[in-house]
């Protein structure tokens, strides 16, 4: 499937949710993006259970992960993502308002590709998303 | 009366060797007493001159044994008086001593051999003879003191009597008595060998109880002064035989430590009275004496006469009293010293124990603080995150509305929506600049050398208008290097920095400057503009969270970057302070600790 899934987006915020994929969906790279609501959703996606069980494992190209999730929160996705070989390899890459340096140095360590803040002006924001799919999407090159 | 002469002299001659054997011995034994040399000296010459008067008869050597023989009577009899005179203390004047003797021995040379005159001769003897017992009896008299006195008044008679005998002898010369027969034994030639006899027995037994008094004065003397020195010493000093234990002696200074009085000590043994506590402890002591090893100050515990204890710091040797070995003890009272010692121990111990608990509190009533100030800081950041969501979407929304729906909105629609979103970038900033307050109070603080000068260009391109528009002159002067954090400085001159060119934005060729000194071992650091400046009535609220002097001069102030500028230069020791009037610029100075030599 040449365009299959691409980007998983985990947010839990519907506003933000919409203007992210907004965003993305200027990108050139042109990625499909699906959503996940909350951390529990994106392990689902990961593991190819629940509302996604059945269909082959979904192919991750690139995971932009909200921090501050309902049930199972960012960094224990991440922790997770990192301990299971099928998506141990895929770009993970941190997107919060948060500017914690403890928060930073966490993410890191649990095996984040990157930490982008949330810009508050959309112009920012969505540039910021779109040069993010580019980077991971077209340029940087994966097993 | 008729005596024989010669048995006379030769009993004479024998107690005058007896004497001089009494007189040796008393020389050998006390030596170190002055005078007693010169009272055997005496007792000898007395003794030889008696010798060479039985030689006189001789035909060769005749005269000159008269000679000798009177000389050294003369002779003697000065040696006796100088004697006295070096036992009081005294040396003797030798030139009196030549003008008795000089005299004499010449007159007595001419009337032998120049002009013999057995009478004259005598006459000349009386007179020397005379003149010696009166020098002796005056320094006799002189020293009549103390333990001398008897035997001193005894000599000065004898000594008197002899001179008036000789006075008489020589006045009976002089009027014409003859000394006609030498071995005649008629009773006024041998009268002068009774009085040599008696004179010379007399002053050698007083010579002998004269030293002997001193002898038993120094004896009794040196006794009282080591009685009085026993006593004086605060330390308590103990005798004991070593046979029996028995104590022989104790001072009062015993007395003072144990309670137990003199009499009731001497004759017992410690171990019946009970004094030391571990009567084994006293056994090594005296072990330890017996192999004479000295033992010095050796804890004991004992107990008093009232059963109070004390501690003594015990000294011991091995003496010898009267042929038995016995042992000295000093013992030193260190009872108090120890209370004082163990007081001090203790009270250094709570001193400790107090710093202690005091450095714990500190350290927990820090920790509080730190907790609380990162806890603090999470806070801000949640609240923050949590605005920021609203935030974004606020903006987002409205320049979606702004791009896709422009034609319905009209101008007057485009121009409020401008005015939503400028609203939700200036609550973003707001909520920045909180985060970086939060922080500038909560964050580790490293102490690193920082170039300010850097720090200074760095946040200079950060602050400066990106479009090149009303863009300053920006000078950066000398400045030295400060002890500090670097990302926390550099948030201090992006603030002071963004402060001076948004307030020389409006003016054509403004300029901005940066500069330092070093003032003893701080760095003082200025960033002055030559912008619209503020009014110094306003300076104290300049650096308050939430002040803003230029209320409406546009949207980007947050009235919080001064009050962190402050929050950081306080954490790092230093302070700051504007300076400035309305129209001629603000200078902002500020103080950081110098990068020492030694810091490096």
């Amino acid at each position: 499937m040449p365009d299959a899934v691409r980007i998983l987006l985990v947010e839990d915020d519907d506003d933000d949710a919409e203007l992210a994929l907004r965003a993305l969906a200027r990108s050139e790279a042109g990625p499909r993006v699906v959503r996940a609501r909350d951390g529990e959703e994106a392990l689902d996606v990961l593991l190819g259970r629940g509302p996604f069980a059945g269909g082959e494992a979904p192919r991750l190209d690139l995971v932009l992960l909200d921090l501050k999730l309902p049930k199972v929160d960012g960094i224990e996705v991440l922790r997770r993502f990192r301990a299971d070989g099928r998506s141990r390899s895929v770009p993970v890459v941190v997107l919060t308002s948060s500017m914690l340096p403890a928060d930073v140095r966490a993410c890191y360590e649990a095996g984040a590709n990157g930490f982008v803040v949330k810009q508050v002006e959309f112009a920012e924001h969505a540039r910021n998303l779109r040069q993010l799919a580019d980077y991971w999407l077209r340029i940087n090159v994966r097993p | 009366m008729t005596l024989d002469v010669r048995t006379l002299l030769a009993l004479f001659a024998f107690t005058q060797a007896l004497q001089v054997v009494v007189l040796s011995v008393q020389y050998a034994v006390f030596r170190s007493y002055r005078g007693t040399g010169a009272f055997l000296l005496w007792s000898t010459a007395v003794g030889i001159g008696t010798v060479a008067f039985l030689l006189r008869d001789d035909p060769t050597i005749g005269r000159a044994a008269i000679f000798a023989q009177n000389g050294l009577i003369v002779f003697g009899s000065l040696c006796l008086w100088a004697g006295f005179c070096r036992f009081h203390g005294r040396v003797e004047d030798r030139r009196l001593f030549a003008a008795v003797l000089v005299p004499f021995l010449f007159a007595h040379a001419t009337f032998i051999w120049v002009v013999p005159d057995i009478d004259l001769r005598a006459v000349a003897l009386c007179v020397a003879l005379v003149a010696t017992a009166l020098l002796s009896a005056r320094e006799l008299w002189r020293a009549r003191t103390g333990e001398s006195r008897p035997v001193a008044l005894v000599l000065v008679a004898g000594l008197l009597a002899h001179a008036a005998f000789f006075t008489a002898r020589g006045a009976l010369l002089l009027a014409g008595a003859r000394v006609d027969d030498v071995w005649g034994g008629a009773a006024f030639n041998v009268a002068p060998y009774v009085d040599g006899f008696l004179l010379t027995n007399l002053v050698t037994f007083g010579l002998v109880i004269l030293v002997n008094r001193r002898v038993n004065a120094e004896v009794r003397e040196a006794r009282d002064h080591f009685r009085r020195l026993l006593d004086t010493i605060p330390d308590a000093v103990l005798i004991t035989r070593v046979a029996d234990g028995i104590c022989r002696d104790a001072n009062t200074g015993f007395e003072t430590l144990t309670g137990f009085r003199q009499e009731e000590v001497v004759g017992r043994s410690s171990a019946e009275l009970g004094i030391w506590t571990d009567p084994r402890a006293r056994d090594r002591v005296l072990e330890r004496v017996r192999a004479s090893e000295p033992v010095r100050d050796l804890e004991l515990e004992g107990r008093r006469r009232d059963g109070t204890p004390f501690v003594g710091n015990v000294s011991s040797r091995l003496v010898d009293v009267r042929g038995e070995p016995h042992v000295l003890s000093v013992v030193h009272d260190v009872t108090e010293r120890n209370a004082a010692r163990e007081a001090l121990e203790k009270s250094a111990r709570e001193i400790r124990e107090l710093n202690a608990g005091l450095e714990r509190r500190v350290a927990e009533r820090t920790a509080e603080l730190t907790d609380k100030n990162r806890e603090l800081e999470a806070f801000v950041h949640s609240i923050a995150h949590d605005l920021r969501a609203p935030l974004r979407a606020i903006d987002g929304f409205s320049g979606i509305l702004e791009e896709e729906h422009a034609a319905r909105l009209g101008d007057e629609g485009r121009r409020l929506l401008a005015r939503v979103r400028g609203g939700a970038r200036r609550m973003d900033r707001l909520l920045r600049d909180l985060v970086e307050y939060a922080r500038a109070g909560s964050a580790g603080l490293r102490h690193e050398r920082v170039d300010l000068g850097l720090l200074a260009r760095s946040a200079f391109a950060d602050v400066a208008p990106a479009d090149g528009r009303g863009v300053c002159r920006f000078v950066v002067g000398e400045l030295p290097a400060v002890r500090g954090d670097a990302a926390l400085l550099r948030v201090v001159l992006r603030h002071l920095l963004a402060n001076a060119v948004k307030y020389t934005a409006e003016r054509p060729a403004s300029r901005v400057d940066v500069r330092g000194r070093v003032e003893g071992d701080v760095v003082v650091c200025e960033v002055a503009d030559d912008g619209v400046g503020f009014d110094p009535a306003h300076t104290g609220r300049l650096f308050r969270l939430f002040e803003r002097l230029h209320a409406g001069e546009g949207d980007d102030g947050t009235g919080i970057g001064l009050a962190i500028v402050r929050r950081i230069v306080e954490r790092h020791g230093g302070s700051v302070r504007a300076e400035g009037r309305p129209g001629q610029g603000a200078t902002f100075t500020f103080s950081l600790p110098a990068w020492g030599e030694v810091d490096a």
